[in-house]
């Protein structure tokens, strides 16, 4: 029966308009952002070259430097940017506290306010700000330097005492600061990440990972649209009733519509990875690499399949305990506070939502955290799982009584 | 296994509103028609047995299994809601393989069973007809044949009839009656020509309680000797209407022809008449109302 049930509901989802405009939406943004240029940023790199790019470095000094920077340069301009609930808010300080702001820097880097001003700005200055490249190599190569006597964990205190100051979410709290920082690469360190390029990733786990960083975010609010339409077909067309009352379980109803659901929304995204994965095939080779011609498969799997798991889960729960499309707005909410709260665009995983990689490079620190990405996309899976079942019970308790838990509270506030 | 449906006082309550009370009742074989006016709590009791409303207390087999079995209930048991829809998009052969799916029907059997369903309620050759471009008739035939596909032993439909043309009705009481034939059959309606032409075996329901539980004949019987017709005055009807229970008026210029209810001759002029269910119906709903607004 279970079968049966799936493959008809697969047929109805290739018969919908909402599944065609999923496709449509997907790839559009998927290729929007991943515009052929990577491949030119895996590139054996030659000494002597301008710049290397960037690594996450997690040194203690180079985090130091890395955020005082960052602060300086905030406190310069007295505009901070923080994203309190994940979605961005800029902050002005008094003047006390601007006051209080310099001090904690002084009292950080041992020198006074005038100095750290003459510093920055004879450094930007050093730099072509005029050219993009040059504004950026600015920015990258910028750093100020703690005092000697600076002990990380002195540092860390003073970094929450700015944290009080500008408020919730800024750049300057613990998680970000476990995140570490980026720093200017030599020419030893790239040539490192491009043999990790070519050995760990093989070309294309580098590419994949890309596009599971973009796809990762256009998932995070896509499939609830499939769950929403798919919940809420029964209640348009009035035919709870008729399917309540056949022998088929709710388990069997569910799953399937679940199961059909989540198939044709990994597909496409399985498609699109594989055609985005060909020319990384060629240039892996043209680098002498043999590629991983299944890393879309597996990076699909794993990356992408438990958070298009999880929003259907999500959107099946919420659809059939509430019967209106409330779940869309739940679904955008945590999608964007996911996106805006990670704390890097690269690694920091945690229960994230959305799993940000957002560097073609970076293969050796990627597999350090590899087991953070499993632990979150396995939360991820299970949690899909914990609600599929708490589906299960809701639609049989509908089933049994007639009516939604939502309608009960409903009527008992009237 | 007993192909009867056993009700022991059954209730049921929705928050402080008690929609059945008390309801007893022993179902048979053949078309049972249980009638009553809207909201009288028919569909309530059809819910039930079909497992799509809990009881509240009382005793409900059918065919010996208590009805808390769903699963059980559901293998042997079709059901017609009121409003029978399918998905709009779905032709009538593919909303019908996809109920029998979920009447755990295997692809062979559905293969075989399906076209001949359709065949059975003159949807053969309209198989490919989109739910949503299909007559009211169309779609209560479809119900139809999706709540026999899987040969249930009981099959309940709720005011089938309801919206239907005259022509779209009649067809659809001789199929029900053609179905009838070796299972149960429970027809809800508040429509009593569709109970006269179709039910032997009846019950009425209002505000939740059973008024009668019999055959047509009993029911008739009460009415019995009570029935009579004259014709009188356009100006004369307002009066009567008020002292004696008028069960059917046709006009005609000045003058109707009217049947009425009397325990006795009413009038000169007036004459016996064969009592019909729709008479013995009047009959009954009045003496509860009455009987009501004594308490």
């Amino acid at each position: 029966m279970f079968g049966a049930l799936f493959a008809k509901e697969c047929k109805q989802i290739l018969k919908s308009m909402v599944y065609y405009l999923y496709v449509a939406v997907f790839a559009m943004f998927v290729s929007s952002q991943l515009n052929g240029g990577a491949a030119e940023k895996m590139a054996e790199p030659v000494p002597g070259q301008e710049s290397y790019g960037t690594t996450i470095s997690h040194e203690e000094p180079a985090v130091m430097a890395g955020m005082l920077a960052g602060l300086m340069e905030e406190t310069y301009r007295n505009s901070y940017a923080t994203y309190p609930m994940g979605f961005y808010k800029g902050v002005t300080l008094s003047d006390a506290e601007l006051a209080q702001m310099k001090s904690i820097l002084e009292g950080c880097t041992g020198k006074g306010w005038e100095t750290l001003v003459e510093e920055m700005e004879s450094h930007f200055q050093a730099y072509n700000q005029r050219d993009i490249a040059g504004a950026m190599q600015a920015q990258i190569e910028y750093a100020v330097a703690p005092k000697e006597s600076l002990a990380y964990g002195e540092f860390c205190k003073e970094m929450e005492k700015v944290c009080k100051l500008i408020g919730a979410g800024s750049s300057y709290s613990q998680e970000k600061i476990d995140a570490g920082v980026g720093v200017p690469m030599e020419y030893g360190q790239a040539k490192e990440e491009f043999d990790a390029l070519c050995q760990k990733d093989r070309v294309t786990g580098a590419a994949t990972r890309l596009f599971c960083d973009y796809a990762g975010i256009i998932l995070s609010i896509l499939p609830v649209f499939l769950g929403v339409t798919r919940c809420l077909r029964d209640k348009r067309a009035q035919v709870g009733q008729v399917v309540f009352s056949h022998q088929a379980s709710a388990a069997s109803i569910i799953g399937s519509r679940y199961l059909a659901n989540v198939c044709m929304a990994f597909l496409p995204v399985l498609v699109i990875a594989a055609l985005i994965q060909m020319p990384y095939q060629y240039h892996a080779k043209t680098l002498g690499v043999a590629p991983d011609v299944f890393a879309f498969l597996k990076y699909g799997c794993i990356w992408l399949l438990p958070e298009i798991m999880v929003v259907l889960a999500v959107s099946f729960f919420i659809t059939e305990l509430t019967e209106n499309v409330i779940s869309i707005f739940i679904q955008v909410f945590w999608a964007a506070a996911s996106l805006f709260s990670s704390a890097s665009l690269a690694g920091n995983f945690k229960l994230h939502l959305v799993a940000r990689w957002n560097q073609i490079g970076g293969a050796n620190e990627f597999w350090r955290q590899q087991q953070d990405l499993w632990r979150n996309r396995g939360f991820y899976f299970a949690l899909s799982i914990a609600l599929l079942i708490a589906t299960f019970a809701l639609y049989g308790k509908k089933r049994r009584e007639g009516e939604t838990i939502y309608g009960k509270i409903f009527k008992r506030r009237q | 296994m007993d192909a009867k449906i056993e009700i022991q006082d059954l209730s049921k309550n929705f928050g402080k509103k008690q929609a059945l009370r008390h309801i007893n009742l022993e179902i048979g074989q053949g078309m049972f028609g249980l009638l009553g006016p809207n909201g009288a709590g028919k569909t309530t009791l059809m819910k039930v047995l079909a497992t799509l409303a809990k009881k509240s207390s009382g005793k409900v087999e059918i065919c010996g299994i208590p009805v808390e079995e769903c699963s059980q209930i559901r293998k042997i048991i079709g059901y017609l809601p009121q409003d029978f829809s399918m998905y709009g998009n779905m032709g009538a052969y593919e909303a019908l393989d996809y109920l029998a799916v979920l009447s755990g029907m295997g692809r062979e059997e559905r293969a075989k069973k399906v076209p001949l369903m359709l065949e059975k309620v003159n949807l053969g050759d309209q198989h490919r007809t989109k739910v949503k471009a299909m007559s009211g008739g169309m779609k209560r035939r479809l119900g139809i044949a999706q709540a026999i596909i899987h040969d249930p032993k009981v099959i309940v439909v709720d005011e089938p009839t309801a919206g239907l043309d005259p022509e779209e009705r009649v067809r659809f009481r001789n199929l029900l009656c053609e179905i009838a034939k070796d299972r149960i059959v429970i027809l809800s309606t508040h429509i009593v020509g569709d109970i006269e032409a179709t039910c032997e075996n009846i019950a009425v329901l209002n505000h939740g309680e059973i008024l009668f539980h019999g055959t047509v004949s009993q029911l008739l019987e009460a009415v019995k000797g009570k029935v009579y017709t004259m014709e009188v005055s356009a100006m004369e009807l307002p009066k009567i209407q008020e002292d004696y229970l008028v069960t059917g008026i046709l006009a005609n210029g000045s003058v109707a022809t009217i049947k009425l209810i009397s325990q006795g001759l009413p009038m000169k002029g007036a004459s016996p008449a064969e009592p019909d269910v729709e008479d013995a119906y009047m009959y009954l709903m009045n003496h509860a109302s009455a009987a009501q607004g004594r308490e």
